[in-house]
């Protein structure tokens, strides 16, 4: 059986679900192509799994007759595979990637496709002091090259578009054209499952489709899936089907889950309960972590519950250490059961939430990669780990760079400090402070008496460490 | 004030490292012989460990030292992955120069996991002839045994008071400081024989002023530690938990700061809070007891949720 969400991929950009904007700004970029090479050769579609991305920039290809090469950037082998397609002649007929010839329909263009190239990077292994990269070799580089000499358009295709442009890739912010894609409305999602539906010529309850259009949060691969999971060998499909839609539910099982954890008391009954949870221990320990405090209102019984946690915690790190993963179960059982038996009452609480811990995690990226950036460039001169560098730089080195701005000035110098890094470092109280690093009155012009003082002084400092030489750090 | 000083005053030469006389007399043997086992140095933070291994490649390899030295840390990646690529790369290239070996200094070795440990093993047994490891692990013991047995363990003790003092008075000289008696003795009893400590410290002060008195160092030391560490206890002593942990997110996540940074600053400011000494004790076994656990690789964040979660009853039960 087809795979439908192959066989419903969108062929012209017009059949593409919501995003009408990134649709329109893609469309425009693509028509700058017919006039000559544009200012910005690659666009970086942005936007979380299943809102259309790739389907986007296959439907472009068709409609504007360029032969779609889609490559895959991890293998590091591609890179001289995507320079080659890139750099060929944009008139030239060419043989595509199954070998067939291409007729010059539109100049032979091509588009190349990089899909996934946000884990470009991740397995990089690049060593602390030549930035030398050991394991993607020449891989970000030759993106970078390729986008900058290009003759054929190119996609870039991200998840998550820090992750792209972190650890050297800022380049591409400046010669790419970012086109974000949102998550469509269920209402739309709803519409093409109901399109999907009468081609198939299956009869679903509205309810299952406006349950799934509802629960796959913009995913719209995942909405096809399901769909066409329940209608397998199907002509109709009626309310029940939504039972065994439960597994891409995590949030409703979960919630079931802590519930029952924290409601009851029977230890084999929430055993059985959080072994069909689809989640690791680890998760789960976050999830239950998150709630708690909420829920456990009278102390004694939280710090039972979190002496529970905790301990299972332990087991975790543990299983971790040894890479022994036989002993999850222990841990789950002491976790689940541990946390259930610690309370001596039942708290009137119905409200759990997503992990905090994760979500703030994810939302302070953006702040902690400019950070470690910082930590990064402190520990290639300094000696030291990344983690006692991040440690020196929130324990020390913001207070030396706010309280001294001579230093901070050297230091920006040093370490070649963008200006994000600096108001990073600043701080909002500080950022008054912002202008005088960036730019410090230039001593020559100004103040030419103070100047040769300093000169003196410079002389005079160069001579004592002549004198304590026995001294010689 | 120029420069970081903890770099820029960084010991050149075995001579002039602080302190740990017996382990420098040894090591320079090795530097006279120019030949030198595999190491592992143990010892808590700020004692010499890194600067020793950098001292001793300078004086075994001389001009060549920056070319046969090679510093990776294994606090970054910690899994099997950095023993199979770059160290083994590393490992199995000439030496250059005359030497007929280099070293890998392996900073915080202790923080690879038990596979990537087993796995170095094999690269420092095949790789011995021209390759020379030097391990830096806060505790000796999480070094799994059959690495253990291939090296000599030097144990890094706390600097002894006098030593750090001749250190801070002659970093003062340099920088035109002016330091106090009891500025001194301060800055001894804060740093606690992490010399580390006391330089950043000294450089944090001098960043205000050039005379440094007992007063700034308590002043900065304290904006040094994150100003935070103690609302994070008043708030869970005074029972609003969520706010308490909020905070410690705040900590781990916004400053990046390590669990077992947050746990020693709880165990410091324990002294400081106005509740009976009864409670004080049995806090510090909990902290204690949290500390342990986060050194053995347990998830930093929900063992101090469940410390401040006994910070939060010890406060219910003074009401």
């Amino acid at each position: 059986m087809e795979d439908w969400t192959e066989k419903y991929r969108p062929t012209g950009l017009d059949d593409i679900v919501g995003n009408e904007r990134a649709i329109t700004d893609l469309k425009r970029w693509a028509n700058s192509w017919n006039k000559g090479i544009p200012k910005k050769r690659a666009v970086i579609l942005s936007g979380r799994p299943g809102t259309g991305k790739t389907s986007s920039a296959i439907a472009l290809a068709n409609d504007f007759g360029w032969v779609p090469i889609e490559l895959n950037t991890s293998d590091a082998r591609n890179a001289a595979k995507i320079k080659n397609v890139a750099t060929s002649g944009s008139v030239n007929e060419t043989f595509d990637d199954s070998g067939k010839f291409i007729n010059s329909k539109s100049g032979g263009r091509k588009l190349i496709i990089l899909d996934e190239a946000d884990n470009l990077y991740e397995r990089s292994v690049s060593d602390d002091k030549t930035g030398e990269d050991l394991s993607d070799r020449g891989g970000k580089k030759a993106i970078v090259e390729t986008i900058k000499i290009t003759s054929q358009p190119v996609i870039l295709i991200v998840n998550d578009y820090y992750n792209l442009i972190k650890g050297g890739g800022d380049v591409l912010r400046n010669i790419c054209l970012l086109i974000r894609f949102y998550d469509p409305y269920p209402s739309m999602v709803f519409n093409l499952l109901r399109k999907i539906c009468f081609k198939e010529g299956v009869n679903v309850d509205q309810k299952v489709l406006h349950a799934i259009s509802n629960r796959c949060k913009g995913d719209i691969r995942s909405a096809v899936n399901d769909l066409q999971s329940i209608c397998m060998d199907k002509e109709y499909v009626d309310a029940h089907a939504l039972d065994v839609l439960g597994y891409r539910d995590r949030e409703k099982i979960i919630f079931d889950a802590l519930r029952e954890i924290f409601k009851t008391r029977n230890i084999q009954s929430i055993r059985k309960s959080t072994l069909h949870l689809d989640e690791d221990p680890n998760s789960v320990l976050l999830w239950i972590n998150e709630n708690m405090p909420s829920e456990y209102r009278d102390f004694n019984d939280l710090v039972n519950g979190y002496d529970a946690l905790s301990r299972a915690d332990v087991f975790l790190g543990r299983t971790h250490r040894r890479q022994n993963y036989g002993l999850w179960s222990y841990a789950s059982d002491f976790m689940n059961g541990g946390v259930a038996v610690a309370k001596t009452r039942v708290y009137p609480n119905e409200k759990y939430n997503f992990p905090t811990w994760l979500r703030e995690l994810k939302s302070s990226k953006p702040s902690r990669d400019v950070r470690d950036s910082i930590a990064r460039k402190i520990s290639r001169s300094c000696h030291n780990s990344s983690s006692k560098s991040k440690y020196f730089l929130s324990t020390y080195f913001v207070h030396m760079f706010r309280n001294n701005t001579t230093f901070a000035v050297k230091m920006k110098n040093r370490f070649d400090l963008t200006e994000v890094e600096i108001k990073y470092l600043l701080g909002e109280k500080h950022r008054g402070k912002l202008k005088e690093i960036l730019s410090p009155p230039v001593e020559i012009d100004l103040k030419p008496v103070e100047k040769t003082k300093k000169s003196i002084s410079v002389e005079k400092e160069k001579k004592e460490n002549v004198q304590q030489s026995l001294f010689d750090f | 004030m120029d420069d970081i000083w903890i770099e820029k005053y960084r010991p050149k030469t075995l001579d002039d490292v602080a302190g740990q006389d017996k382990i420098i007399e040894r090591l320079k043997a090795y530097a006279k012989t120019k030949n030198v086992p595999h190491l592992i140095f143990a010892g808590p933070a700020g004692t010499g460990k890194t600067t020793s291994a950098l001292a001793l490649s300078r004086e075994i390899f001389g001009d060549t030292w920056k070319q046969n030295f090679n510093e990776l840390n294994a606090s970054d990646e910690r899994g099997i992955g950095i023993i199979r690529g770059k160290i083994k790369n590393f490992a199995r290239t000439a030496p250059m120069g005359k030497s007929n070996f280099k070293i890998i200094f392996l900073d915080e070795a202790d923080s690879l996991t038990n596979d990537a440990q087993a796995a170095l093993r094999r690269t420092i047994e095949k790789y011995t002839h021209i390759c020379r490891f030097i391990m830096s692990a806060n505790y000796s013991s999480k070094i799994i045994e059959p690495i253990q047995s291939r090296c000599t363990v030097f144990r890094f003790t706390p600097i002894k008071a006098d030593d750090v003092k001749k250190y801070i008075r002659k970093i003062a000289s340099k920088e035109k400081l002016e330091i106090t008696p009891d500025g001194l003795e301060t800055l001894i009893f804060i740093s606690r024989g992490d010399l580390r400590r006391a330089i950043n410290i000294l450089q944090v002060g001098a960043s205000v002023g050039k005379k440094i008195t007992a007063d700034l160092l308590y002043e900065t030391s304290a904006t040094a530690k994150p100003e935070d560490v103690k609302n994070l206890i008043d708030a869970a002593l005074s029972g609003n938990f969520m706010a308490s942990r909020n905070q410690l997110y705040n900590l781990l996540i916004t400053h990046g700061l390590s669990g077992e940074d947050v746990v020693k600053q709880i165990h410091q400011s324990i002294f400081d809070l106005t509740i009976p000494d009864e409670t004080k004790v049995r806090l510090i076994e909990k902290t204690g007891e949290t500390e342990f656990r986060l050194v053995e690789g347990s998830n930093s964040h929900i063992q101090l949720e469940a410390l401040l979660a006994q910070f939060a009853l010890a406060g219910g039960k003074l009401k």
